[in-house]
C-alpha cells in the first residue's frame, strides 16, 4: 500500500467532517444532471429504437388535398407492402356536445408496424368509428353509441387507447374509421384540407433516405413530403430537446452553486488538516505525499459522491416512465444512459477539480510554523491556473454538447457574468461591513461585523444565494408573463371561432347562418389551399439534405392563399403589394423572417405546388407579420389570379360582440354544415395552458434544486462555522448578551446579507426575464407581483433558517461546559 | 452592615448521568465580604472552577444557595444572569476567551455596549491604555501575542468596573514574566476598579498578595 494511501485511511479515522458537505453537494449536483440528461436520452433513444412502430412504417410518403395519381401509386407500391391514411380536421357531434377531432380513414394494411390498442371494442368497419379515451371520457362515448362526422352517423365500435403516430403533434383527439366510414362522412372533397399518407414497409436493407429522394426526384412536383422511420415524431423529439435543454441549464446553475459548497467544503477541510500537516513535514513528509494523501481522501469522497447522483440519474427514466406515457407516444427507454451519466460524471469531476484545487493545494504548501498563526498568506496566482482551466473545461463541455451551442455559451456567458456580479457584491458587503462598524449599535455592529470575520464564507455564500434567487425570479417572471400572454392577452385580442373547410359554395349559407345566430360578430372569410414549396430560385428542395431551424417554410405543406388587398396586421417592408384587379403571370408576398433564412429577396422566384401542380410564382414583396393579430396569417399569398380555378375552401374567424357568444353558431354550423370543422380557441388555449403548466412544473422543480443546493451552501457554511459561532455566542452571553440578543445578532448577520442578494438578484433575474420575453418570445414583459416578491420572501425565510440554525446549538448548551471544551 | 459580595451556603453540584454521575462540589460554603481578595488553592480535580462557574452563574448548583451580590444567582434565568454578569462581574479566564472577530477596542467595549452604556468605547479606550495597549486597539486576537490577549480580558473585565472580578488561572497559558505582569496588573485594576477579586491559582506567590486564601478540597471548601 503506498504512503500516501496509508496516511489517508489513517487521517479519515477522525471523521470525515466538512468532507460530508462536500458528498452532498457533489452528489445532488451531479444527480440533477444525471436525471436530466439521462431522461432525455432515454426518451430519444425510445424514439429511435421504434421508428418504424411510431411511424407505422420504415418510409411515410404525403400529400395534400389529393390521392396518388396511378402511376404514383405504382411506384409506392413497387417499394413494398403499403397502407394508406387520409387524414383532416373534423368535428364529431354527439347530443352532449361536439368537438374538434383528428379524423384518419385507413385502409385494411393498416397498421404495417406497431398496433393500435383500444381501451375497449375493436377496430371500425364500414359505418363504425373508434374515438380516443379522452375524447370519450369528456363526451360520455361508450362502445355501441352513435356519433355525426361529416354527414355519416357512425356507430362507435371501440375506444382507443394507442395508434401508432397518424401525424405529428395533434392538438385534436383522434377518431379512426376506415375507407367506406371515411367515403361516408363526406367529407373529403376537392379543396378539403386533407393529407393523403403512404406508410410503406420497405424490403429487407433499403434505406428509406435512399427511396425517399428517388421517389421525389421521379415526381418533383408533386409536393409529396416523405419521412424516414429515424425521424419519426420529429415533433415530439424537438420538443424533448429543448425541454431537456433548458432543464440541463438549471441543472447546470446548481452545479455552480454546488461548486461553492464544494469549495466551502474543501476549504474547510483543508483547515481543519494543517495541524496534521504541519505534523507530517516536520517528521519528513514530502509535499508529493502531503498532497496525494488530501487527493486521495478528497478523491474517495468526490467519486462516491458522484456514484451517489449516478444512481439517480440511471433510475430516474424508469421513474418517470409511468408520468411521461400520458403525453409521449412512447414509454421511455427505461435502461441506463451511459452516455448522459458519462457526461454527468465529468461535470461532477471537473467542477470537483475547479473548486476543491485551491484548498487543498494552499494547505499542501503550508510551513509548519504558519500553522500556529492564523494570518495564513494569500493563495499565490499558480494555484489558480487549475481551477481555472478545469471551470472552463466545463463550460466548453456543456456548449460543445448542447444541441444549440450558441445558446448554450450565451447562458454559460450570463452565468459567469452574474457569478462575478455576486461575488463583487460580496466583496463590497464585507468592506461595507468592516468600514462602518464602529458607530452603529452593539447588536447591529456584531451582526455586520460577522460578515466582514476573516474566513467568513460572505462572497461565496452571496454568490449561492444570488445565483438560486436570480434564477427563481427569472424563471417566475418569465412563466407569468407567458402565461398571462396566452390566458389573458390572446383570448382578448383572438377570434372566439376558427372555422376550415367551409366549401365555397356554401359561403353565403355560412354568413346567412352566422348573422341569423351572431349578430354583430365579425366576421373573415379566406380563401384556403395547402401546397409545400417545392423549389427556390428553381432549386428543388428535395436537394437540401438538412433544414435548418429558421427555414420551416420548406418543412411540409404551407397554408396557402389568394388576396388582393393586403390583410390587416401584415405590413409591406419591400417591394410592393399588387393592384386589387391583379390579372399577370403568378406573384406571391412572403413573410420577411422566412425570406431572409433562405437568404431571398424581392424578384426571386419560388415554386409551390398545389394539387400536384407545380406554380412558379415571383416574389412581388415581402411582409412582416403580426403573428399576435391572431387573424389568418400566411406566409405565402398569391396575386389574384394564380389560384381561382384551384379547388379550394374557406376559412373563417368569428369574434362576437362583447357580451355575445358563438354557441349558437356553433351548433347550427354542426346541424347544417357538417362538412365544417369548428375550432374553438379557449379550447386550445387550455390545451395549450395545461402543456406550459406541465413544463412550467418541471422547471420549477428544477429551479428548487437550485435553490435547495444554495440551501446546503448557506448550512455547511453555518456548520462549518459552529465552533467558532458557538463560542462566540457563549462568550456573548458571559459578557452580559440574553439569549434574545444572542440570536438577534445571528439574525442580522444573515438578513442583512440575504437582503442585499435579493434586492439584486431580483432586478438581475427581471432583467434576464425581460431580455428572454421580449427577444426569445416576443410578448409583452408583465413580470406578476408575485414572481418578483418570491425572491426576497424566500431570502427571508433563508435567513431565519440560517439563523435559527446557527443559534440553537449555542443557546442549548451549558456555558460552562462550551468554556471548557474551547 | 454591608452585603457581603458572595454568600454561599452548602453548594452541591453534580454533573453527568448514570454512569457518569460526577459530585463536583459538595457542600461549598464561601462567604466574601466587600474589599477582600481570595485566593483559591486546590489540586486538579478539587472543584476550584465549578466553584468560580457558580459564583459567575455558568453554573446552576444541584443545591444550597448562592447569593452573588444580593442576587440568588441559583434562582436566575439566564437573561438575568447575563445582564448581572454583563454590569457587574468581571471575568478573566485561563484561554483568554476573546471575540476572535472584534478588534482589542470593541472586545472591551461590548459588555459595556450591551449594558446600553453611551461611553463604552471612551471608557474601553481609557481602560485599554491603563493595561498598556493603547497602541493596539484596532488589532484581532490573532495579531496578539498571548500576554497582550491577556491584558485585552483583564481590560474587558475590569471596563465596567464591576463589583466582583474572578479570574481562573490567569497566567495558565503564559511564560513566568508575562504571568507575573498580568498577576500584578490584575490585581492593580480590581483595586482601582474597587472590586472584589477572587483568583484561582496553583501559584502560592500569588496566594501570598490576596488577603485570604481558601482550599478547595474534594468540592469542599477548607480553611
Amino acid at each position: 500500500m503506498s504512503e500516501a494511501l496509508r496516511l489517508a485511511i489513517r487521517d479519515l479515522r477522525g471523521g470525515l467532517g466538512s468532507l460530508i458537505l462536500l458528498w452532498l453537494c457533489l452528489a445532488l449536483s451531479v444527480a440533477g444532471i444525471a436525471a436530466v440528461a439521462s431522461l432525455a436520452a432515454s426518451i430519444d433513444s425510445a424514439l429511435a429504437a421504434n421508428g418504424r412502430q411510431l411511424l407505422g412504417g420504415d418510409l411515410s410518403l404525403s400529400v395534400a388535398q389529393r390521392d396518388a395519381t396511378a402511376e404514383e401509386y405504382r411506384a409506392i407500391t413497387a417499394m413494398g407492402r403499403s397502407a394508406k391514411i387520409v387524414t383532416l380536421r373534423a368535428t364529431l357531434a354527439k347530443a352532449e356536445g361536439s368537438a374538434l377531432v383528428e379524423l384518419s380513414g385507413v385502409d385494411r394494411n393498416w397498421p404495417l408496424a406497431g398496433t393500435a390498442t383500444f381501451a375497449a371494442g375493436r377496430r371500425p368497419a364500414g359505418t363504425e368509428a373508434a374515438v380516443g379515451a379522452e375524447l370519450a371520457e369528456r363526451l360520455g362515448i361508450g362502445v355501441g353509441d352513435r356519433v355525426r362526422v361529416g354527414f355519416a352517423q357512425l356507430r362507435v365500435s371501440g375506444i382507443v387507447r394507442a395508434l401508432p403516430a397518424i401525424s405529428g403533434f395533434a392538438l385534436a383527439p383522434p377518431v379512426l374509421v376506415d375507407q367506406t366510414g371515411l367515403a361516408a362522412t363526406g367529407l373529403v372533397q376537392p379543396g378539403s384540407l386533407s393529407t393523403t399518407s403512404y406508410r410503406i414497409l420497405l424490403g429487407a436493407g433499403a434505406d428509406p433516405a435512399s427511396a425517399a429522394r428517388a421517389f421525389q426526384r421521379r415526381f418533383p412536383n408533386g409536393g409529396w413530403r416523405a419521412v424516414e422511420r429515424s425521424e419519426a415524431a420529429g415533433g415530439t423529439r424537438r420538443f424533448i430537446d429543448r425541454v431537456g435543454e433548458l432543464l440541463l441549464l438549471i441543472a447546470l446553475v446548481s452545479l455552480a452553486i454546488g461548486g461553492l459548497g464544494i469549495s466551502s467544503a474543501a476549504g474547510a477541510f483543508a483547515t481543519s488538516r494543517r495541524p496534521t500537516i504541519a505534523a507530517l513535514k516536520l517528521l519528513g513528509a514530502r509535499a508529493a505525499t502531503v498532497r496525494a494523501m488530501l487527493g486521495i481522501e478528497v478523491g474517495a469522497i468526490a467519486l462516491a459522491a458522484i456514484a451517489a447522483g449516478l444512481a439517480v440519474g440511471a433510475v430516474t427514466p424508469a421513474l418517470v416512465a409511468g408520468a411521461a406515457e400520458a403525453w409521449l407516444p412512447i414509454s421511455p427507454d427505461s435502461a441506463p444512459q451511459w452516455g448522459a451519466l458519462g457526461k454527468a460524471a465529468l461535470f461532477g469531476l471537473l467542477v470537483t477539480l475547479a473548486a476543491a484545487w485551491g484548498p487543498i493545494a494552499g494547505a499542501v504548501a503550508t510551513r509548519p510554523a504558519e500553522v500556529f498563526r492564523a494570518d495564513l498568506e494569500p493563495a499565490p496566482v499558480r494555484r489558480l491556473a487549475v481551477p481555472v482551466l478545469a471551470a472552463l473545461a466545463a463550460a466548453a463541455l456543456a456548449v460543445a454538447t448542447a444541441s444549440n451551442p450558441g445558446f448554450t455559451a450565451i447562458l454559460v456567458g450570463c452565468l459567469a457574468a452574474l457569478s462575478l456580479l455576486f461575488a463583487g457584491l460580496g466583496l463590497a458587503i464585507r468592506r461595507v461591513a468592516r468600514r462602518g462598524s464602529h458607530r452603529r449599535g452593539p447588536l447591529l455592529r456584531l451582526g455586520i461585523a460577522a460578515l466582514a470575520r476573516p474566513g467568513a464564507a460572505t462572497i461565496r455564500l452571496a454568490v449561492a444565494m444570488g445565483l438560486g434567487l436570480s434564477l427563481l425570479a427569472m424563471v417566475g417572471a418569465v412563466g407569468s408573463a407567458l402565461l398571462r400572454e396566452i390566458q389573458t392577452t390572446i383570448p382578448g385580442r383572438a377570434p372566439a371561432l376558427f372555422l376550415v373547410d367551409i366549401p365555397v359554395a356554401e359561403r353565403a349559407r355560412f354568413e346567412a347562418l352566422a348573422d341569423e345566430t351572431a349578430p354583430g360578430a365579425e366576421l373573415r372569410l379566406v380563401p384556403s389551399l395547402r401546397g409545400p414549396v417545392t423549389a427556390v430560385n428553381g432549386v428543388p428542395v428535395t436537394q437540401l439534405r438538412d433544414i435548418p431551424e429558421g427555414v420551416w417554410i420548406l418543412r411540409g405543406d404551407r397554408g396557402l392563399t389568394f388576396a388582393a388587398a393586403l390583410p390587416t396586421g401584415n405590413r409591406i417592408v419591400a417591394g410592393r403589394w399588387w393592384p386589387a384587379n391583379y390579372r399577370g403571370p403568378p406573384l406571391i408576398s412572403i413573410d420577411v423572417d422566412a425570406a431572409e433564412a433562405l437568404d431571398l429577396k424581392v424578384g426571386d422566384r419560388m415554386t409551390v405546388a398545389v394539387l400536384g401542380r407545380p406554380i412558379d410564382a415571383r416574389i412581388a414583396s415581402l411582409r412582416q407579420i403580426d403573428w399576435r393579430s391572431f387573424g389568418f396569417n400566411f406566409a405565402i399569398i398569391f396575386a389574384p389570379g394564380a389560384l381561382e380555378n384551384a379547388p379550394y375552401t374557406v376559412m373563417a374567424t368569428v369574434a362576437p360582440p362583447r357580451d355575445g357568444d358563438t354557441l349558437a353558431l356553433e351548433r347550427a354550423v354542426s346541424r347544417e354544415l357538417p362538412m365544417v370543422s369548428t375550432i374553438r380557441v379557449r379550447d386550445i388555449i387550455a390545451q395549450v395552458v395545461e402543456t406550459l403548466r406541465a413544463l412550467e412544473g418541471a422547471v420549477r422543480i428544477a429551479t428548487l434544486l437550485a435553490i435547495a443546493m444554495g440551501v446546503v451552501v448557506l448550512a455547511g457554511s453555518v456548520v462549518s462555522t459552529r465552533r467558532a459561532r458557538q463560542r462566540e455566542m457563549v462568550l456573548l452571553k458571559l459578557v452580559g448578551a440574553t439569549r434574545g440578543e444572542v440570536l438577534a445578532v445571528q439574525l442580522i448577520e444573515f438578513a442583512s446579507l440575504s437582503a442585499g442578494v435579493a434586492l439584486v438578484a431580483v432586478a438581475a433575474g427581471a432583467l434576464g426575464a425581460w431580455a428572454v420575453v421580449k427577444y426569445l418570445l416576443e410578448i409583452d414583459f408583465t413580470p406578476g407581483i408575485a414572481s418578483l416578491a418570491l425572491p426576497p420572501l424566500a431570502a427571508v425565510l433563508l435567513s431565519i433558517g440560517a439563523a435559527l440554525m446557527a443559534a440553537l446549538p449555542a443557546l442549548l448548551v451549558r456555558p460552562a461546559t462550551a468554556l471548557r471544551t474551547a | 452592615m454591608p452585603e457581603p459580595l458572595i454568600d454561599l451556603s452548602d453548594i452541591h453540584l453534580t454533573l453527568g448521568r448514570g454512569a457518569a454521575r460526577t459530585d463536583i462540589l459538595r457542600g461549598a460554603v464561601l462567604r466574601m465580604e466587600a474589599g477582600e481578595t481570595i485566593a483559591v488553592l486546590g489540586p486538579s480535580g478539587s472543584g476550584k472552577s465549578s466553584l468560580l462557574a457558580v459564583i459567575a452563574g455558568l453554573e446552576r448548583p444541584t443545591s444550597g444557595r448562592a447569593m452573588v451580590l444580593g442576587e440568588d444567582v441559583a434562582a436566575m434565568d439566564e437573561d438575568r444572569l447575563a445582564r448581572l454578569r454583563g454590569r457587574s462581574i468581571g471575568i478573566v479566564l485561563q484561554n483568554f476567551q476573546l471575540l476572535p472577530t472584534m478588534s482589542a477596542l470593541e472586545n472591551v467595549s461590548v459588555p459595556m455596549e450591551l449594558a446600553r452604556r453611551g461611553d463604552a468605547a471612551e471608557r474601553a479606550r481609557a481602560e485599554l491604555e491603563a493595561v498598556g495597549l493603547g497602541h493596539r486597539l484596532t488589532h484581532y486576537p490573532a495579531q496578539l501575542s498571548g500576554g497582550e490577549q491577556q491584558r485585552v480580558a483583564i481590560a474587558r473585565a475590569t471596563a465596567p468596573h464591576p463589583q466582583l472580578l474572578l479570574a481562573d488561572e490567569p497566567t495558565g497559558n503564559l511564560d513566568a514574566a508575562n504571568g507575573a505582569a498580568i498577576i500584578d496588573l490584575l490585581f492593580e485594576r480590581a483595586g482601582a476598579a474597587g472590586a472584589g477579586l477572587v483568583i484561582i491559582t496553583h501559584d502560592p506567590a500569588v496566594a501570598d498578595r490576596a488577603s485570604r486564601t481558601v482550599r478547595m478540597v474534594d468540592g469542599r471548601v477548607a480553611g
